[in-house]
């Protein structure tokens, strides 16, 4: 899982082919779109995330019963279609006799917020880092880079724990430990892209004709590194959700009793052969949440770059 | 060559320097008084604890502590940790020969999974066999390594009896160490018992580690080949009628290519999840003393295993640039 | 020593093969001593090996040096490999290791008689200067030993003559014996001949000889065929260290490992359930509570401590989560120890009282707080989160670190924590100073608890000799204790350990030490 933490490079050489990113105009963004929607494992991962996030969003409503609930008497019981199971429990009950369903159900929320929040900050971050960089280029960039390669020399799930240990536990300290070590990989894309293009000749005119340099990079860049940046945060989001996992198995996760998936996996490690559906639900649905958007990614980066699809 | 490897080494000190102030700064941050924590089990006084904190240099002025960190680091002292009673780079290093041997089974497997079937993925595009294979290989980023690791032994050391739940090697296989690396030692040594033993003990760690790097190299692997796919060379060479096993092999050279870089970035992820896998299997390696380190709040030997796992990465990312520029006819050395 | 002597840590030579044992002698041999070495362990050589015993714990040994560390797991292999002047039976009483005999001489004077016979793995008698030199080298300054403090009672060791050794303490103090049996005896001619490399191949009197340490990986150990006690029935026992339960327990099952001897509560049915191993209680020398910042609101009424207390149903929580490994306790001791009062009823549970005692503390709508706990105990702590929540108590709990924990604790911050305490000395004397004693706050903040009637009464039942009146004073103090109810006391865990069902012989010991020279495996 802590291989997951440079996802995101695998990416680089590809993204960083200025053709990938060439200016792209309404009619090529309806191209993509259309791509996308053609691709049916993207569609898929999609329909599969969405319908997640829904979930999160309606627990509320949706959940059978308060996820926090205990039942002590009628802890460990089965799914409704094993032996001994009831429709009361459709997932079964954890080992404090709480709903699984409820609990996966409100997990979700954790998994969903937590990659959102994440992958939006290190976006916004890193990107704006690692456009001025790029683009003004010099002592600001030398600057950048070493600090990239500095940051880059920890691994991700080292860093992770390091923050986590500094910081301790909580949902808001796991963001921050996750976008302090987060960041990197938008900076680097961004600023290898914009680099490529401060080149291009639409750039090139606009600085002739005195365009400036903040308007350029608002007007010119940005779009530009907007499907690249899109693609990133995809496999951001699952290394987020998979590090969230492995935080908890190592006691740094969210710490509290808010249901989390990770803990969720965590707690019914102790319980795998006796009940097996504590670890394993919270288990598949951090898979089917995973590849989900993998394939979602996946299918981006195809429609992004038309040149792959024919050979 | 020699003046590009001048240059790179000379441009790393920087780097090293930034890794030196990161280590430091972070290890001093996290919570805990670390001489409280060691005498907690005693009866001790005020005057102790600042008698000890004296003897490590800890009251002094941080930037003077930083000094005496840099001029223990150039001389090879990482300092001593206070849970083992040994220097850090002792134990560092004794535990390093697990980690690598597991790290370069775990990119072996990895290769042998992601290798075919990225070509196959390529060559195949959009066929079912393409499907299935992304949607295992992403299957194998997608669940949480210690998950797959408790599943296994349940099922291949439990269930089935066929491979041990954890360690590295059985002691009755009577291995006599050399190297600390024991699929060499066994070799080293003749040893046949010992040498079914150690790998008996890898497979179920290096599959898990293994399996989540295939699915990121299979897919370089495959987008590499799809972007050699569409060079002159392949189109041409195909024109000519040459055989497609030939095309595939020629395209496999040049797209390995980037998947090099991607191998080289690994390194770092390995280390990363080394410290959970190598927790669930009772690895004897750096990974799980990085655990022992942050829970007995052994702050030299944290700060020494951090500040190791980054130059090895930092040396890692040094190499596969060489290598890349040595395979690469098109990067010069100027 | 010598250069191809196997150190800890560059000591893989370590896995055995006759070829291996040939070259620690030949490494011995170089050195001193060496002709007494190779009496014993030469037939271990002859003997064609029976397959070694393997017992795990989550954590490996940290050294190899008797008072250099502060975990149970190190001890438990130092007890193997060295011995130590008195020890105590799985029933907790007094028994003579290397000392078959002692007396009291005076209230601080404690004299020794040292077993006939007994000899160092090399086959060199064990003298008083041996202890000596063990319990001086331990409280020197400048050995910086970690487990000093357990000795510090002692005032000065004199050796008699060769079997003779004379122990006075710095004051009259009943569990002087009990401290004694944590501090092994080192040979005082091998230390202080070869300084701290002794340490890394080292020489004892227990039942089994160091033969290698690979950190993380194993110790291993070969049986003393001259122990006092009778050579061990075992030739080779493996000490793995498996951090996670689950995995160990998965080994255990397997049988890739055959003794566990501590496990968490929630595997006890898995393992009672399986015809291949042997579960075993025993009951334990350890209370768990949670503590009670008494110096922050709304902590500092007692009335809310006391109705923490009632809200806790400790039977469901012991019946469900702990499996029944656990008694439920009224105060801050377990029953077997110096001091308990059994008159005291405790806190039963009863959710109307704890509202009441609430309301009355002006806090009828409760309120919130946040328990500190380590990943281990997150499951009890959440059902008793969850408990608490039906009197109006919204706990949030906090897994932390164990490290956080106690920094947090020590310096005051945290509000509520689990906790556990152990005393397998079993005196209140112990506890009652630690946790409750002003005189502490200095260094523990912990619950801020501090009375000076109550260090009054601590002050002088430790420094009473006659333990029936000493029991009777910390009597009092337990009854203050609990009614002030700085802690929600909660049970005593039991004992819980495992075995492969072929292992014969292995006691599961209340203080949760082991020794294993009449295990057999069948």
């Amino acid at each position: 899982m802590g291989t997951r933490g440079i996802a995101t490079d695998e990416q680089l050489p590809t993204l960083a082919d200025p053709a990938v990113a060439a200016g792209r105009s309404r009619r090529e963004i309806v191209a993509t779109a259309r791509r996308l929607a053609r691709n049916r494992m993207a569609m898929f991962g999609a329909i599969v995330y969405l319908a997640i996030a829904l979930m999160a969003l309606l627990a509320p409503v949706i959940a059978p019963h308060d996820p926090g609930a205990q039942q002590l008497l009628d802890r460990l019981k089965p799914p409704a279609l094993m032996a001994g199971g009831s429709t009361e429990h459709l997932l079964g009950t954890d080992n404090l006799g709480r709903d699984i369903l409820s609990r996966l159900i409100y997990g979700a929320r954790v998994s969903i917020v937590v990659g959102l929040v994440t992958v939006t900050i290190c976006a916004v971050f890193g990107s704006l880092l690692g456009a001025i960089g790029g683009y003004l280029g010099g002592r600001i960039d030398y600057l950048l880079v070493l600090l990239l390669d500095i940051w880059m020399a920890f691994p991700f799930l080292v860093l992770a724990i390091a923050m986590s240990a500094v910081l301790g536990p909580g949902p808001m300290n796991l963001i921050l430990a996750l976008v302090l070590s987060g960041w990197v990989a938008y900076c680097r894309v961004v600023r290898g892209e914009v680099m490529s293009l401060r080149e291009r000749d639409f750039v090139v005119a606009a600085r002739v004709v005195g365009v400036s340099d903040s308007r350029i990079i608002a007007r010119h860049l940005v779009p530009n590194v907007l499907g690249p940046i899109l693609v990133l945060a995809m496999l951001e989001m699952a290394t987020v959700i998979i590090a969230e996992a492995a935080l908890s198995f190592l006691g740094l996760g969210v710490g509290s009793s808010i249901p989390t998936w990770g803990a969720m996996l965590n707690d019914g490690r102790a319980y795998l052969r006796q009940a097996w559906w504590l670890a394993t639900f919270p288990g598949v649905i951090i898979s089917v949440l995973v590849l989900s958007i993998n394939f979602f990614g996946d299918g981006l980066r195809d429609a992004l770059d038309p040149r792959l699809r024919n050979r | 060559m020699l003046n590009y490897l001048l240059r790179r080494m000379f441009l790393l000190l920087p780097v090293i320097v930034g890794i030196s102030i990161l280590t430091f700064t972070l290890i001093r941050l996290i919570p805990g008084d670390p001489v409280a924590i060691m005498l907690q089990d005693q009866p001790h006084t005020a005057e102790d604890l600042s008698r000890i904190r004296t003897q490590w240099g800890l009251d002094e002025p941080l930037l003077v502590q930083y000094g005496r960190y840099v001029r223990q680091l150039v001389t090879g002292d990482f300092g001593r940790s206070f849970m083992l009673q040994q220097p850090v780079l002792s134990v560092i290093l004794d535990q390093l020969p697990a980690t690598i041997e597991l790290a370069v089974v775990s990119l072996v497997i990895s290769l042998l999974i992601a290798l075919p079937v990225g070509v196959v993925s390529a060559v195949r595009q959009y066929s079912r066999f393409d499907r299935i294979g992304t949607v295992i290989a992403t299957l194998g980023i997608s669940m949480p390594g210690f998950w797959i690791g408790l599943m296994l032994i349940v099922v291949f050391s439990v269930k089935l009896g066929w491979l041990p739940a954890s360690g590295r090697i059985d002691y009755v296989a009577g291995l006599e160490p050399i190297t600390g690396f024991y699929l060499l030692d066994s070799l080293l040594t003749g040893n046949l018992s010992a040498l079914t033993s150690t790998l008996k003990h890898l497979i179920m760690p290096a599959m898990v580690l293994g399996s989540a790097m295939a699915a990121l190299t299979m897919r370089m692997v495959r987008s590499s080949m799809l972007e050699v796919a569409k060079q002159d060379y392949v189109v041409s060479a195909r024109a000519k009628g040459l055989k497609e096993r030939a095309v595939i092999v020629h395209m496999l050279r040049n797209a390995l290519i980037p998947t090099i870089t991607v191998l080289g970035m690994q390194i770092s992820g390995l280390l990363g999840g080394a410290i959970v896998i190598e927790t669930i299997f009772a690895w004897p390696g750096t990974g799980r003393l990085t655990v022992q380190a942050i829970s007995s709040r052994d702050y030299f030997l944290l700060q020494g295993i951090v500040f190791f796992f980054a130059i090895t990465t930092v040396f890692f990312n040094l190499i596969t640039d060489i290598v890349y520029g040595l395979v690469d006819p098109r990067i010069r050395y100027s | 020593m010598t250069s191809d002597k196997p150190s800890s840590f560059s000591g893989r030579s370590g896995i055995p093969a006759a070829m291996t044992r040939r070259t620690l002698l030949q490494g011995a041999a170089a050195g001193a001593g060496a002709a007494a070495l190779g009496g014993p362990l030469q037939q271990g050589v002859s003997a064609q090996d029976s397959p070694p015993l393997i017992v795990a714990q989550t954590a490996d040994i940290e050294t190899l040096d008797p008072p250099m560390h502060r975990a149970r797991a190190t001890q438990n292999v130092h007890q193997l490999i060295y011995d130590s002047l008195v020890h105590r039976d799985e029933n907790l009483q007094m028994v003579g290791h290397l000392a078959e005999s002692w007396e009291v001489v005076d209230d601080v004077t404690y004299r020794f008689t040292i077993r006939e016979g007994a000899t160092w793995q090399d086959g060199s008698p064990v003298t008083a200067h041996d202890v000596k030199f063990s319990y001086d080298r331990t409280l020197d300054p400048a050995t910086q030993a970690p487990r000093a403090g357990l000795l510090d009672m002692v005032e000065s060791t004199e050796a008699v003559d060769d079997r003779t050794v004379e122990i006075t303490t710095k004051f009259a103090d009943p569990l002087v014996m009990v401290f004694l049996t944590y501090h092994a005896i080192v040979p005082m001619n091998l230390v202080t001949e070869q300084g701290e490399a002794f340490f890394e191949h080292p020489v004892g009197a227990g039942p089994y000889a160091f033969e290698s340490w690979q950190l993380n990986e194993q110790v291993v150990l070969k049986a003393n065929p001259n122990y006092w006690d009778g050579a061990p029935l075992i030739d080779t026992v493996i000490i793995r260290a498996i951090p996670d339960p689950a995995t160990l327990v998965a080994e255990l099952e397997s049988g890739g490992v055959d003794i566990v001897p501590i496990l968490p509560a929630s595997f006890y049915e898995q393992v009672q359930g399986n015809s291949d191993l042997t579960a075993l209680t025993a009951p334990g020398t350890a209370v768990n509570y949670v503590g009670l910042n008494t110096t922050m609101a709304p902590f500092d009424n007692v009335l809310v401590r006391q109705a923490l207390n009632h809200a806790i149903d400790r039977d469901t929580i012991i019946a469900a989560l702990l499996q029944g490994l656990a008694t439920p306790i009224s105060g801050p001791f377990f029953p077997e120890v110096r001091g308990f009062d059994p008159d005291v009823a405790g806190y039963a549970y009863d959710v109307d009282k704890a509202k009441a005692l609430l309301e009355e503390a002006g806090l009828g709508s409760g309120f919130d707080a946040t328990l500190d706990t380590v990943a281990a105990n997150k499951e009890v702590s959440e059902a008793m989160a969850g408990m608490w929540q039906e009197i109006g108590v919204n706990v949030t709990v906090n897994t932390i670190e164990p490290g956080v924990m106690t920094e947090r604790t020590n310096s005051g911050q945290s509000q509520m924590w689990f906790s556990s305490w152990g005393d397998s000395s079993a005196d209140a004397g112990v506890t009652l100073f630690r946790h409750f004693h002003s005189s502490q706050r200095e260094l523990f903040k912990d619950t801020g608890y501090s009375r000076e009637d109550l260090d009054q009464i601590i002050d002088e039942g430790r420094a009473t000799i006659d333990l029936e009146r000493r029991a009777e004073i910390f009597r009092e103090a337990h009854r203050i204790v609990v009614d002030d109810a700085p802690w929600v006391f909660l049970w005593q865990p039991t004992a819980f350990g495992a075995t492969r069902a072929n292992v014969q012989g292995f006691v599961l010991r209340p203080d949760g030490y082991f020794f294993l020279h009449k295990v057999s495996k069948g």
